[in-house]
C-alpha cells in the first residue's frame, strides 16, 4: 500500500498548523489595539475563509500564485519558484482555510482574560512583551492548544482548495482527501474505504484530544479571583 | 501630592473631574456608574483623557496641551481592583516579585518580596497560587504588590466590595494602618459611607461624571453641600427649596415656609434622627399622617401634600393613620446648593 | 426566539411554493441533456439554434466528465439525453452491451435510440508561449517535461491518453517519474495547461479549439488508441421521450454537423 497520501497529509497539516499558530496568535493579540472601526472590518476579513466555500478560496489562490498570475508569475520568473502543483502548494491552501479557527480561538481566549491583569501589570512597570509571554499566554494555554488541534484537524481535512492548487500527482502531491476522490472516480472502492477508515481514525483521535484539552482549560487555575 | 484635571467623553457619558490632594487618603465617593473607575484608569494611564492635565509630586504625567502622556509603566501608581487581579498562573511570591521587576536588581528582588510578605502577614503562603488563598489573603497580596514599587499615587477601587461584611472590619483596620504609613497620595473609590468615614481624611463627591469640591470628611457628613453629597451622607429626607423675595424660603413638596436670610438654597435636608413628633414646636412644623410604622422606621406624609414622604425614627407611640405634628429644629436643617455650584470653575 | 423560528419556517414554505408555482407556470418542455465536457461550446451554440427550430423546448445542460455523468445517471439523476465521450460509459448503461462492458446489466438507456454522434482526435497541447520545445508525445518522457496533465481513468480522454503512452511504451516510466497530475474532467486539464501549471496536457482537438492560451503540438499517432466515439442516446427515465428523440434527430442534421466540424470534431460513418 502506498502510504504517501498519509505522510503528505500529515506533513502539510503540521507545517500549516505551525504557521497558523504563529499568525493566529499574532493577529488575535494585535487586533485588540486597533480602533473600533478598523477592528470590525479586519475581523471580518480574517474570519472570511471560515465561511467561504474552499473552492472559492482555491479560486482566489490560483488567481494569485498560478504561474501566469501576478505573484506566481513574478516569483517564477525572478527566482524560478513554482507555487502550484507541488506538495507545498497545499500549505497555502490549508493555512488560509485553517487560519480563522486559530485566530478566533485565540481571540476568544485572550478576550476571556481579565483586562484588569493587563492594567495592573502595566502600572507595575511590566513591559508589553512580559505581559504577553508571562501573563497572557500561560493563562490561555488550554484554549490555544484546543485552537491548534482544531486547526490541525481542519488542515488535515482540506480538499477543495487543495485539489485546485496541487492537482493530483500520485506520490508527489496526493493527500488523503484527493486520493479518496480519485479512487472513487476510478471505481476502486476497496482502497477508497481503507483510506476513509484511516482518516476517520485520525479525526477521532484529534477530536478526543480537543475535548480533553477543553476540559482541562476549564479546570486550569480554577477558583482564582477572576 | 496630586493635581489632576480630567475631561473625557465616552459612550455618551461625560467625565469632568478636578482633584487636588496632598499626602492624604481622599475618598472618591459616588454612586455606581458615576465615573469613578474611569477616573482611576485615567490617572493610572490605562485610559487617555480627551483633555486635561495630571501631575504628581510636580512631575507631569499627562498634559493634553503639551502632548505629554506617560505610559502606565512610566508613571508611579499602585492600582488595586475590586477583584485584586492577581496573576493566576503565578505563586504569591512570583506575583510580588513582578511588582519589583522594574527597579530592583535581580538578586534583591526575592529578598524584598519576602520582606513584603512579612509586613503583610503572609509568611507561609509564598508558594500558594491565588486560587488557594482566602479573600482576605488575596487582598493583602494585591495590596502588597501595589506597594512593592513604592508608588507615589495609590489608587484603590472599592477594595472591600468582594468581601463578606464580617471579614471587612478586620481588614479595614489593617488597611487603615497601611494607609497611615503610606507616604503618598491615596485615592479611595467607594460608594460606602462607613468606609469613607473610617478610612479617609477628605472626600470628593462625584455625581454624574462631575466632581465636587473636596471637603473634610466630617464636614461632608454633617454639612453636605449638595443633594448628591447629602444622599451619600445618609440624609433620608431631602426636599426642593424655592427662595421667595420676601426673605423666606419655601419647601413646596412639604408645604412649609421659613425665614431664610441667605441668597442660595436649592434644597433642604435633614436626617430621620432629627425629626420630633408630637405637638407643634418648631418653625419647621407640618401636620402629617402616619403612613407606615415598622421596627426600622416611621414614614409620614404631610396632610396637604400626601404624595410626599418624610422618614423618621421608629416610634411605637403612633400607628398608621394617626395625625401628628412633625418638627425639625432649624439647626438640624442643612441647606444644599446646586450641583454645579459645588464644582470648581471650568478652565 | 419563537417568533424568529416561525418567521423562518414561513419564509421557507413561501420559497418552496414559489418554486412550485414557477415550475407549473410554464407549459414549456424542458429537456435535460447530460453531455461530455468537451461538448460545452458546441452544444451551447446548438441550443441557441434550436430555439428557433423548437421554441417550446428549453435545453438544460449538465456538462461534466462522462464517467461522472454515468455515475449520476446510475444514482438516479433525472435526465432525458446522455452524450458520452466514450463508448465505455454508454455501454455500462446499455442492456444490449456485452457482459464485460455492462457487468451490472443496467438498463438505463433506450438502445434503439443509440448512435455514434461524433469522433474526435487526441492531441498534445502546451501553454501558449511555452519555451520547452515540446513537439511530440515521445518528448513527454524526456526532461523537457516535468509535469503533464491528463484526465484520470474515469475520463475518456484520460483513457485514450493512457492508451497512447502505453503503445509508445512510456506509461510506466511516466508513473514512476511521477510526472502525471490527474484531473477529473477534460476542462480541468485544459485550464491547468492554460494557466501554465503544467508543461503539457492531452485533450481532444475540439477542446484545443475552444481553449485560449494553448497550442496544439502533436496529434496522437494513428492506431495508438481505440477509436474515439461519442455515443448519444435517450435515457429510459426520460420525461419527454419524443422531444428527446427529436433533439437527437436534429443533432444528426447538417446545421449541427457544421457546428461540430468547425470546432474540430468529425462526423463518423453511421
Amino acid at each position: 500500500m502506498d502510504w504517501f497520501p498519509l505522510l503528505n497529509s500529515l506533513r502539510v497539516a503540521s507545517i500549516a498548523t505551525v504557521i497558523t499558530f504563529l499568525l493566529g496568535i499574532w493577529a488575535a493579540n494585535g487586533i485588540t489595539r486597533l480602533p473600533r472601526a478598523l477592528k470590525g472590518v479586519l475581523d471580518c476579513i480574517l474570519t472570511l475563509p471560515l465561511v467561504l466555500p474552499p473552492t472559492v478560496v482555491g479560486f482566489f489562490l490560483l488567481k494569485t500564485i498560478s504561474p501566469k498570475a501576478a505573484l506566481g508569475g513574478f516569483l517564477l520568473d525572478s527566482f524560478g519558484w513554482k507555487l502550484t502543483m507541488t506538495w507545498y502548494s497545499a500549505i497555502f491552501a490549508t493555512t488560509i482555510v485553517a487560519f480563522p479557527l486559530m485566530y478566533r480561538t485565540a481571540r476568544g481566549a485572550f478576550e476571556q482574560l481579565s483586562p484588569e491583569w493587563e492594567a495592573c501589570a502595566a502600572t507595575m512597570g511590566l513591559s508589553r512583551r512580559f505581559i504577553f509571554w508571562k501573563i497572557k499566554m500561560p493563562n490561555c494555554r488550554a484554549g490555544l492548544l484546543a485552537g491548534t488541534v482544531l486547526s490541525f484537524a481542519r488542515a488535515l481535512g482540506e480538499y477543495g482548495a487543495t485539489s485546485m492548487v496541487t492537482g493530483y500527482i500520485p506520490g508527489r502531491t496526493a493527500t488523503i482527501a484527493t486520493t479518496v476522490y480519485q479512487l472513487w472516480r476510478e471505481g476502486n472502492d476497496t482502497l477508497a474505504y481503507r483510506w476513509v477508515m484511516i482518516d476517520l481514525a485520525i479525526s477521532m483521535i484529534v477530536l478526543i484530544a480537543v475535548n480533553l484539552l477543553e476540559k482541562r482549560g476549564g479546570r486550569q487555575y480554577a477558583g482564582s479571583a477572576n | 501630592m496630586l493635581e489632576a484635571r480630567i475631561k473625557k467623553t465616552f459612550r455618551g457619558f461625560s467625565l469632568n473631574i478636578e482633584l487636588n490632594a496632598g499626602n492624604e487618603t481622599m475618598a472618591l465617593l459616588g454612586a455606581s456608574g458615576a465615573g469613578k473607575t474611569m477616573t482611576l484608569k485615567c490617572l493610572a494611564g490605562i485610559e487617555r483623557p480627551d483633555s486635561g492635565r495630571i501631575a504628581v509630586d510636580g512631575q507631569v504625567w499627562f498634559d493634553s496641551e503639551s502632548k505629554i502622556c506617560l505610559s502606565p509603566q512610566e508613571r508611579s501608581t499602585g492600582l488595586l481592583f475590586q477583584n485584586y487581579a492577581l496573576f493566576p498562573n503565578m505563586t504569591v511570591l512570583q506575583n510580588l516579585v513582578c511588582g519589583l521587576r522594574r527597579e530592583t536588581p535581580r538578586k534583591e528582588r526575592e529578598k524584598e518580596a519576602r520582606r513584603l510578605l512579612e509586613r503583610f502577614c503572609l509568611t507561609g503562603l509564598e508558594h500558594h497560587l491565588p486560587s488557594q488563598l482566602s479573600g482576605g489573603q488575596q487582598q493583602r497580596v494585591a495590596l502588597a504588590r501595589c506597594l512593592a514599587r513604592k508608588p507615589k499615587l495609590l489608587l484603590l477601587d472599592e477594595p472591600f466590595a468582594a468581601l463578606d461584611t464580617h471579614l471587612r472590619w478586620q481588614l479595614e483596620q489593617e488597611l487603615g494602618d497601611t494607609l497611615d504609613m503610606f507616604a503618598g497620595t491615596t485615592l479611595y473609590v467607594t460608594h460606602d459611607r462607613e468606609e469613607t468615614l473610617r478610612l479617609c481624611g477628605r472626600v470628593c463627591v462625584v455625581q454624574a461624571g462631575r466632581s465636587q469640591s473636596a471637603t473634610p470628611v466630617w464636614e461632608w457628613y454633617h454639612q453636605p453641600a449638595t443633594r448628591s453629597a447629602a444622599h451619600l451622607a445618609g440624609f433620608e429626607n431631602i426636599f426642593s427649596a424655592k427662595l421667595g423675595n420676601d426673605g423666606r424660603v419655601h419647601l413646596p413638596d412639604v408645604g412649609i415656609s421659613m425665614e431664610y436670610p441667605e441668597k442660595e438654597a436649592e434644597a433642604a435636608a435633614f436626617r430621620a434622627s432629627s425629626v420630633r413628633l408630637g405637638e407643634r414646636q418648631e418653625e419647621f412644623a407640618v401636620s402629617c399622617r402616619i403612613v407606615r410604622s415598622t421596627e426600622q422606621e416611621l414614614i409620614v406624609s404631610p396632610l396637604q401634600h400626601p404624595t410626599s414622604l418624610i422618614r423618621a425614627l421608629p416610634d411605637n407611640r403612633y400607628s398608621v393613620g394617626d395625625v401628628v405634628w412633625l418638627n425639625v429644629p432649624r439647626t438640624k436643617i442643612i441647606w444644599l446648593k446646586k450641583e454645579e455650584a459645588a464644582c470648581l470653575p471650568q478652565r | 426566539m419563537k417568533k424568529l423560528v416561525a418567521v423562518m419556517l414561513s419564509l421557507s414554505l413561501v420559497l418552496v411554493g414559489c418554486v412550485a408555482v414557477a415550475e407549473t407556470a410554464t407549459p414549456q418542455v424542458e429537456l435535460t441533456v447530460f453531455a461530455a465536457a468537451s461538448m460545452t461550446e458546441s452544444l451551447n451554440k446548438i441550443a441557441e439554434m434550436y430555439k428557433t427550430v423548437a421554441p417550446n423546448v428549453t435545453l438544460v445542460f449538465n456538462f461534466d466528465s462522462s464517467g461522472t455523468l454515468q455515475t449520476q445517471i446510475e444514482e438516479g439523476a433525472e435526465a432525458d439525453v446522455f452524450i458520452s465521450a466514450g463508448k465505455k460509459q454508454m455501454d455500462a448503461l446499455d442492456v444490449t452491451a456485452s457482459a464485460d462492458a455492462n457487468p451490472k446489466a443496467q438498463d438505463l438507456i433506450l438502445p434503439d435510440t443509440r448512435f455514434d454522434l461524433l469522433t474526435n482526435t487526441v492531441v498534445l497541447i502546451v501553454p501558449e508561449g511555452s519555451t520547452k520545445d515540446i513537439t511530440s508525445f515521445e518528448d513527454v518522457a524526456t526532461d523537457k517535461v516535468s509535469l503533464i496533465a491528463l484526465g484520470n481513468s474515469d475520463v475518456p480522454v484520460g483513457q485514450y491518453a493512457q492508451d497512447v503512452f502505453t503503445s509508445l511504451g512510456l506509461w510506466d516510466q511516466l508513473n514512476t517519474d511521477k510526472k502525471i497530475t490527474f484531473g477529473s474532467n477534460v476542462k480541468e486539464v485544459l485550464s491547468q495547461v492554460e494557466a501554465g501549471a503544467v508543461d503539457c496536457g492531452v485533450v481532444y482537438i475540439s477542446d484545443a479549439a475552444t481553449g485560449t492560451g494553448i497550442k496544439v503540438v502533436a496529434s496522437a499517432p494513428a492506431g495508438s488508441h481505440k477509436p474515439v466515439n461519442y455515443p448519444a442516446a435517450v435515457l429510459k427515465s426520460a420525461k419527454n421521450e419524443q422531444a428527446a428523440k427529436d433533439f437527437l434527430e436534429y443533432l444528426k442534421g447538417a446545421d449541427c454537423s457544421k457546428v461540430f466540424t468547425d470546432i474540430g470534431f468529425e462526423i463518423p460513418e453511421r
